[in-house]
């Protein structure tokens, strides 16, 4: 496990789905703002 | 994801992580055991009362969420990860981390 201060480094070019269908680079996300990243088990 | 909408009424970006391998990639946890902790119980007992019922899991059950705080470019403010369902990131300390002044950044002011 990387250590806190590389991980974003380290995940930075994986990529997630809009809700549009297109894919977008997590660093996109954070990159140009202070972003909060909540990540929900399932949408239902 | 419209149905989330339309019952949280949240109206901010969404994203999913097809593959999980976001999840993986930040040690999120995955077992079957962080599904029934005692938190799990209190959680579900309290969303149940509140009238949140559960309407069907999309995606793998024993999967755990949490949450980060970071940007303007690779800095990381905050991160959480969830031991077991109904284990959620405190809210203040989320948005104390959101708050936090950006250190070197020309404008930095109080919160918007």
């Amino acid at each position: 496990m990387v250590n806190d201060k590389e991980l974003l480094k380290s995940i930075g070019n994986l990529s997630v789905t809009a809700e549009d269908g297109k894919d977008i680079e997590l660093s996109a996300l954070w990159e140009s703002r202070r972003t909060a990243l909540v990540f929900i088990r399932h949408f239902g | 994801m419209a149905a989330f909408r339309k019952n949280t009424g949240f109206s901010g970006p969404l994203y999913t992580d097809t593959t999980l391998e976001v999840h993986r990639a930040l040690g999120f946890k995955k077992s079957i055991g962080s599904l029934f902790g005692f938190k799990t119980v209190a959680e579900t007992l309290k969303a149940t009362g509140a009238g949140i019922l559960p309407k069907g899991i999309q995606g793998a059950p024993t999967q755990q969420g949490g949450a980060l705080v970071a940007g303007p470019g690779d800095s990381l403010l905050y991160i959480y990860r969830s031991r077991e369902a109904g284990d959620h990131p405190p809210v203040e300390e989320m948005l104390d981390a959101v708050r936090e002044d950006v250190r070197g950044d020309d404008d930095a002011g109080g919160p918007e």
